[in-house]
């Protein structure tokens, strides 16, 4: 108080005075318009802007007095200090759940959204090297930080990635600790207890909490949720009520596309609260996942449907195996899978982009090549396989692709992703390469 | 793998015809065989020979067409020998079930020595 006076706050007192009035006569809505307001209270006494900073707005919609659900519309308290001109707010959440927010009629008018883009890849590291210096911890040197670009430039995920290192008593990084620290903070870190309350927060009960999760883990899976009748297997609750649940995670902002730490999370709990794994396991898992994606190369191609093109893919398969020395017979067959890929893509799908997207993941042990157009569905399940002698009296002697493509290939999976059919084959390298 | 410009060409050898297919065996150049294989089944050759010691890669379409040729000459009681096949065409024909409805042998003499001992 000293202090106080001595600076002239006089205001502050009466503020905090205030406020405990409240706090002894239990006054649960008068202590929350008291908070909301001191900002402002501060701004207009001291007449120096005062910017307030909210983390995770779209959690004010479920504001309540002394427990869940007993008050509605609180979220309108903040009318006036929005609209104060001496008190700007910095809101942040979910987009999802922001624009619900903000459709209230008391804040109509006085926000505007921004959609954050992720930092650069340069300033991404300055501010991990600035969390980790207030932490004195050493970064990563040079060449040892390239784990961080799983991050994508996400200031919260950076920050708790330090945090991580932190807590696991780490003095310095390497870019094995990096991972040993993210697996940690995506299963039992700050990242994890963030999406976890999300989840929490947008499920009412223990089992729409798993029902969700299964819902996430087949989003992510298969790439979507469109299929309702399979959902709502999935989730072992009725259509409709699927339909609530799977409303209320897209608004929370937790069905996202491109976020691979988010997906990681979900991985993990779905190992734990699902599949009944402890967290050393799932840790691991997403260890082993990414020491061994360190090590891969990884290579895009597009090519146009038009005749020849899938030579071209064939060409850089060539190359791509002839710099991991492998064995020239064992590439022509490589070569061959592709081109009947390619061929079926041009032939089957109808695509008005004409356009096949291709990449090739190279590890130690593993091809992996993923093969995507736009265009009509292709399953080849259904395709009946119709024996050499009948092809040789029907008029009909084609359907040969995928024939080849699953003798050739170690693992084939045909999807659907949104309009796109994806082909994902999989082939060890063990034993491949050229004998010197 | 160098694909190279896909060629057809042929020669007759007694009453056997001689194919030699170069580059690449896809829909467009699998044609051309099947078109040149045509030409001599309407002359009355019924013994042909497809030398694939030139052939750098095939797809699914080129051996569709191949099977093509097959059905032609089974049609005309006819028979195919294919020959200089490198393993990997062997292994992919024999992947798909082909090769027990063609003769395969290592080299053209060998195979001209088959037709003509048939003959006999």
């Amino acid at each position: 108080m000293p202090a106080i006076s001595s600076l002239g706050l006089y205001w502050l007192i009466d503020c905090m005075e205030d406020f405990q009035a409240h706090v002894d006569k239990k006054d649960l809505y008068w202590q929350i318009v008291a908070a909301i307001s001191a900002p402002v209270t501060a701004a207009q006494k001291s007449g120096k802007p005062v910017t307030v900073m909210l983390d995770d707005f779209d959690a004010a919609a479920s504001l309540y007095e002394s427990s869940l659900g007993d008050a509605h519309g609180l979220v309108s308290l903040f009318r006036e200090s929005i609209r104060s001109s001496l008190c700007p707010h910095v809101m942040t959440g979910s987009a999802g759940a922001l624009d619900k927010i903000f459709a209230d009629h008391s804040l109509i008018g006085s926000t505007e959204q921004m959609r954050l883009g992720p930092l650069p890849e340069d300033v991404a590291a300055e501010l991990f090297g600035a969390h980790l210096a207030n932490l004195k911890i050493a970064p990563p040197p040079a060449g040892e930080a390239k784990f961080l670009s799983v991050l994508k430039g996400n200031p919260l995920y950076i920050r708790n990635l330090a945090k991580a290192a932190w807590k696991m008593g780490k003095k310095a990084l390497q870019e094995k600790d990096l991972i040993e620290c993210y697996s940690f903070d995506v299963t039992d870190g700050e990242t994890a207890f963030y999406w976890s309350s999300v989840l929490s927060r947008h499920t009412k009960t223990p089992e729409e909490r798993r029902a969700a999760l299964k819902m996430l883990m087949h989003a992510l899976e298969k790439g979507g949720l469109e299929d309702s009748g399979r959902l709502s297997l999935l989730s072992g609750f009725g259509r409709a009520e699927t339909g609530v649940i799977l409303a209320a995670m897209q608004a929370s902002g937790i069905v996202r596309d491109r976020d691979e730490v988010l997906r990681d999370f979900i991985r993990c709990l779905h190992m734990r609260e699902i599949e009944g794994r402890d967290a050393g396991y799932a840790r691991q898992k997403i260890e082993t996942a990414y020491l061994s994606q360190s090590e891969e190369e990884r290579f895009e191609l597009v090519i146009p449907m038009s005749s020849n093109a899938e030579l071209v893919v064939a060409k850089a398969v060539e190359q791509i195996g002839k710099n991991r020395n492998l064995d020239d017979e064992f590439l022509n067959y490589l070569q061959l899978a592709l081109i009947e890929v390619c061929i079926n893509a041009m032939e089957h799908s109808g695509s008005y982009e004409k356009k096949v997207f291709l990449t090739f993941i190279t590890r130690p042990d593993k091809l992996e090549i993923i093969a995507e157009n736009a265009g009509r569905p292709f399953s080849p399940e259904g395709r009946k396989e119709i024996p050499v002698e009948e092809k040789l009296r029907m008029g009909m002697k084609r359907g040969w692709g995928f024939k080849l493509i699953y003798a050739i290939m170690d693992d084939v999976k045909v999807e659907r992703v949104n309009d796109r059919t994806r082909v994902i084959m999989k082939k060890n390298l063990t034993d491949k390469e050229e004998s010197q | 793998m160098k694909p190279a410009q896909f060629s057809v060409t042929s020669k007759l050898l007694g009453d056997a015809a001689v194919i030699y297919p170069k580059g690449y065996l896809n829909n467009l150049s699998g044609e051309s065989l099947v078109n040149e294989c045509g030409i001599y089944i309407g002359r009355g050759i019924t013994k042909i020979v497809v030398n694939f010691r030139e052939t750098d890669l095939i797809n699914s379409i080129g051996i569709s067409l191949l099977l093509q040729i097959m059905e032609d000459l089974r049609n005309i009681k006819g028979t195919i020998c294919c020959t200089n096949m490198s393993k990997f065409l062997q292994d992919t024909f024999e992947m798909l079930g082909l090769l027990q409805h063609m003769v395969v042998f290592p080299g053209e003499s060998d195979a001209i020595d088959y037709l003509k001992a048939r003959t006999t």
